[in-house]
C-alpha cells in the first residue's frame, strides 16, 4: 500500500512519483509489527504519537498519508479539466506535493529544526512549506478524516486557486457551495446522489440551519484575517449548528451534502453542454431593423452606407486603444489578435502564442469589444430617423445592438472575412 | 435514497463567461462591494465614462445604484447559486422602484464576479408574480437574468430613461381589485380613488370627443360622461397612469355611461379600447373582457383600431378586465349600473 511509508513527490522532471521512506517503514514495523491498512484509527494513533514525542517519524508517516490524499485530488481534478482548460499536473503538484521527506524543516533563511509536530505547531501563522506540514498542523480530528482535511486545505490554497483562475477554473469550497445552494436543489441532489443512513429530511433540515451561522462566521473570518477564503467550520460552529449531535457527524453530513451537490452539478453541466451543442444561432441584418413603414427612411443601400459609416467610426475609435497595450503583454496580445483575425479558435491560438486557453479567453474578449463598438455605432445611428425608435423601446435597442455586433463578428457570405477580423488584419499589417 | 451510478464530482468549476477577476485588495469586501468594484472595472475596461452613484454609498445594500441616470437595483448571490434573493423593499412603490435589476454572482473566495444579466422593471414584475417568496424577498433563478453586463450597458446608453418606467410590485392595478364604484357618481364629477390610482380621468363630453373612428356607435352618441384610463405596454406588461404615458405602445380604455339627454341615471355603458393616437392600430392580442352576472363578453384585438363592448343597466355588477399575453390581467373595480 505505502500510504504511510511512501511519499508522492513532484520530481525535477515535472513528474509525480512514489518515493519510499525506509525510516517511516521501519517506524511502522517497530510500532505496529506490520504495514497498516490506511484508516482513521491509524491516523489518530500516529497523530497522538507525533504530538506526544519529539520523534519526527510518526509525523513523516502522516506526511506520506497526506501526500497520497493530495495526489488523488490532483489527479481527479487534472483528469476532468486538463482537456478543456490546459491545466498541467506538474504545475498543480508544485503547490501541493513539495514534501521531499527531509526530517528537518526550514525555520528561517538558513535555519533548520527537526520536522516534529511541536516544531510545526510553533511556526508563525501563514502558509508554511512543505504544504503537508500546513495540512497537519491545522488538522483537528474532531472535524473530519485526515485525507478529507488535506482535500479541504488544497481547495483553499490561494496560489493554486490563482493558477486555476488563469485557466478559467474556480475552486469553490464545500462551505461556500452549501451556502449558495437552494433548499430545492439540495433536496434534489441528496435524493439522486447521496448514499447515507440519514433521511433526506434530516439532511435538508441541517442545510436550512446552515446559512445564517455561515454568514456570521464568514464575516468574522473576514474581519479577523482580511481574507474571504480559508474559512473552515470549527467545533463551536458545528455544535451550534446541531447541538444534539456529535460535531464529527455534523461535519460528515455537511460534506456528504456538498458532495451530492457537486455530483448533481456535474451531471447538469454535462447535460447543458449537450444542449448547447445542439443549439443554433441566426445572425440578423442590421438594415432589417429600421422602420419599414417610415416614408422618409432612406433606401436600403443608403441605409447600409449609414450603418457601415457608423460601424467604421466606432471601430476606429475603440480598437486602436485595445491593440495599443504596452508592456510585457504587448507581444502576446498582438500574436493573439493576429491569430484571431485569421480565424483561429482558442486552442490553436494558445498553442501558436505559447499560452493557455484561459489566457486567450481573458485577453481577447472579441464579443465584448464587438458589443462596445456596436453600442457606440448604435448611439450614432439613433440620431438617424430610421433608428430613432431605439430610444423608446428596449426591444428595438437590443435588436439593433445585437444585429450590429453579429454583423461585426460574422462573415456575411462564404469566403468573406467578418468586418472586425478584416479591420484588425488591415490595422496590424500597417503597423 | 437511490443508489445511482457514481459520478466523479467536479472539484473545480468553469469560470462563467465574461467573469471579472478582482485584485487581492478586494478580499475583505462584502459581496455587494465586490460586485460594485466589478461593475466599475467593466466601465473602465470599456472606457465608458458613465456616472455611477451614489458615490458615498455604493456599498450600501439598501440603496439603489444610479448608472447614467437609471435607477439600478443590485442583487447578489454566490457564483454557483441557483437562487437569487431580490429585496422587494424598493418595489413597494413607483417612487422608489428601480428601472433595472442587475444580478451579480460573486465568488468571494476567488474574488470573481459574474453578471448573468439584467431585468427591466416590467420583466422583474412579470417574474415576481410567479416566483417563490422569501423573507422580504423574491427568489429568482439567476438564469432568468439575461444579457450579462453588456445588456446593462446597452440599455443605460441606448434607451431613454423615461422609456423604462419605475413599476411597483403592489401597483394600483392590484389595489383596484375588490372595490365597488357607482357609475352614477361620474355624472356628478366624482371619481373613485381606485380609478384615480389607475390614472383615470373624467373628461368633458363634447360631441364626438370620444370618437376614435369615423363612425361612433349610436350608444356612444348618448354619452353622459366619460372616464378615460391610459394604458400601455412596457415589454409584455400592462401598465397604467404615468407609466403608460411613457410607453411607445399606448392606448386608452374609455368607460362611457350613456342615456337620454340630461338623464340623471345612465341606462347603459360603453366600454371602448382605442389607440392613444386616433385611428392607429392597437397591439394585437389585447383582450377585453366584461362580465355582468352570467353574461360574459370577450373580444381580442387583431389588426384592430378599437374594441367596443356595450352593456345595459342591470342589478348585476359589471366587472371589466384587460389582458395581454400571459401577464396578469388588469381588473377594474366592479361597477354598479342600476336599472
Amino acid at each position: 500500500m505505502g500510504q504511510y511509508d511512501e511519499l508522492q513527490i513532484l520530481n525535477l522532471k515535472g513528474a509525480v512519483r512514489s518515493v519510499p521512506q525506509p525510516e517511516a517503514a521501519a517506524y511502522l514495523l517497530g510500532c505496529l509489527r506490520a504495514e497498516p491498512e490506511p484508516s482513521r484509527a491509524v491516523d489518530l494513533d500516529l497523530l497522538g504519537a507525533a504530538e506526544d514525542s519529539p520523534d519526527p517519524l510518526p509525523l513523516l508517516c502522516l506526511r506520506c498519508r497526506v501526500s497520497h490524499a493530495l495526489e488523488t485530488w490532483l489527479l481527479v481534478t487534472y483528469k476532468v479539466h486538463h482537456q478543456t482548460t490546459g491545466i498541467e499536473l506538474a504545475a498543480m503538484a508544485s503547490y501541493a506535493l513539495d514534501d521531499d521527506g527531509e526530517l528537518t524543516i526550514r525555520t528561517g533563511p538558513s535555519e533548520r529544526a527537526p520536522f516534529t509536530y511541536a516544531q510545526i505547531a510553533s511556526l508563525p501563522a501563514g502558509l508554511i512549506s512543505p504544504f503537508s506540514a500546513e495540512v497537519l498542523r491545522s488538522y483537528d480530528p474532531a472535524l473530519c478524516g485526515l485525507p478529507h482535511w488535506a482535500k479541504l486545505k488544497i481547495q483553499a490554497h490561494n496560489e493554486l486557486k490563482a493558477y486555476f483562475r488563469q485557466h478559467g477554473l474556480l475552486l469553490i469550497s464545500d462551505w461556500a457551495l452549501l451556502r449558495n445552494t437552494s433548499p430545492t436543489r439540495v433536496r434534489q441532489a441528496c435524493e439522486q446522489h447521496l448514499r447515507s443512513g440519514d433521511t433526506i429530511e434530516v439532511l435538508c433540515a441541517l442545510h436550512r440551519q446552515y446559512r445564517d451561522p455561515y454568514d456570521f462566521a464568514k464575516l468574522k473570518h473576514k474581519q479577523k484575517t482580511g481574507k474571504a477564503s480559508g474559512w473552515q467550520p470549527d467545533l463551536s460552529f458545528l455544535r451550534a449548528l446541531a447541538p444534539d449531535e456529535d460535531p464529527f457527524t455534523t461535519s460528515d453530513r455537511l460534506r456528504g451534502i456538498a458532495k451530492a451537490i457537486r455530483q448533481w452539478m456535474t451531471q447538469s453541466a454535462t447535460q447543458s453542454l449537450d444542449q448547447a451543442a445542439e443549439a443554433g444561432f441566426e445572425a440578423m441584418d442590421p438594415a432589417s431593423l429600421s422602420s419599414p413603414t417610415d416614408d422618409d427612411a432612406p433606401l436600403p443601400q443608403e441605409l447600409k452606407a449609414v450603418i457601415e459609416a457608423a460601424l467604421q467610426g466606432a471601430i476606429d475609435q475603440h480598437m486602436p486603444q485595445v491593440l495599443a497595450t504596452l508592456g510585457k503583454n504587448a507581444e502576446l496580445l498582438r500574436c493573439l489578435w493576429a491569430g484571431w483575425a485569421e480565424g483561429l479558435s482558442n486552442r490553436p491560438l494558445a498553442e501558436r502564442c505559447g499560452t493557455s486557453c484561459g489566457t486567450v479567453s481573458k485577453k481577447l474578449r472579441p464579443t465584448e469589444h464587438a458589443n462596445t463598438i456596436a453600442i457606440a455605432a448604435a448611439l450614432e445611428l439613433k440620431r438617424h430617423q430610421a433608428f430613432s425608435s431605439c430610444g423608446q423601446s428596449v426591444e428595438a435597442a437590443e435588436r439593433l445592438v445585437e444585429a450590429l455586433r453579429n454583423h461585426l463578428l460574422e462573415q456575411e457570405r462564404e469566403g468573406e472575412v467578418a468586418p472586425l477580423r478584416r479591420w484588425i488584419q488591415q490595422y496590424l499589417s500597417n503597423l | 435514497m437511490t443508489n445511482p451510478a457514481p459520478i466523479d464530482p467536479l472539484e473545480a468549476f468553469p469560470m462563467p463567461e465574461g467573469a471579472i477577476e478582482l485584485d487581492d485588495s478586494t478580499a475583505s469586501l462584502s459581496a455587494r462591494s465586490m460586485a460594485v468594484a466589478a461593475l466599475q472595472r467593466a466601465l473602465r475596461d470599456r472606457k465608458l465614462s458613465l456616472h455611477l452613484g451614489p458615490e458615498t454609498a455604493l456599498g450600501d445594500a439598501q440603496r439603489l445604484l444610479s448608472l447614467n441616470r437609471f435607477g439600478v437595483q443590485l442583487a447578489t448571490a454566490g457564483v454557483l447559486a441557483d437562487q437569487l434573493a431580490v429585496d422587494v423593499a424598493p418595489w413597494v412603490s413607483e417612487a422608489t422602484a428601480p428601472q433595472l435589476l442587475l444580478a451579480a454572482l460573486v465568488d468571494e473566495e476567488n474574488a470573481v464576479v459574474a453578471f448573468p444579466g439584467v431585468l427591466t422593471g416590467a420583466e422583474f414584475i412579470e417574474l415576481a408574480r410567479r416566483a417563490e417568496r422569501g423573507d422580504e424577498s423574491v427568489l429568482l433563478d439567476p438564469l432568468a437574468f439575461r444579457g450579462g453586463v453588456e445588456r446593462l450597458l446597452t440599455l443605460v446608453q441606448m434607451v431613454d430613461p423615461e422609456a423604462l418606467p419605475r413599476l411597483s410590485l403592489t401597483p394600483a392595478l392590484q389595489a383596484a381589485v375588490g372595490s365597488l364604484v357607482a357609475v352614477v357618481d361620474w355624472l356628478r364629477g366624482q371619481l373613485d380613488g381606485a380609478f384615480s390610482a389607475l390614472g383615470g380621468e373624467l373628461t368633458p363630453v363634447a360631441a364626438g370627443a370620444f370618437r376614435s373612428g369615423a363612425v361612433a356607435s349610436e350608444a356612444a352618441e348618448q354619452a353622459l360622461a366619460m372616464l378615460v384610463i391610459p394604458f400601455g405596454l412596457s415589454g409584455d406588461q400592462l401598465v397604467s397612469g404615468d407609466a403608460a404615458r411613457r410607453c411607445v405602445r399606448k392606448f386608452q380604455l374609455a368607460l362611457i355611461p350613456t342615456g337620454p339627454d340630461h338623464a340623471t341615471h345612465p341606462t347603459g355603458l360603453v366600454v371602448r379600447l382605442s389607440s392613444a393616437v386616433p385611428g392607429a392600430l392597437l397591439p394585437d392580442g389585447l383582450q377585453l373582457e366584461a362580465r355582468q352576472g352570467s353574461h360574459r363578453q370577450t373580444i381580442t384585438t387583431a389588426m384592430s383600431t378599437e374594441l367596443e363592448l356595450v352593456f345595459q343597466a342591470s342589478d348585476q355588477l359589471l366587472d371589466v378586465s384587460l389582458r395581454y399575453g400571459q401577464a396578469e390581467p388588469v381588473e377594474l373595480p366592479s361597477l354598479r349600473l342600476p336599472s
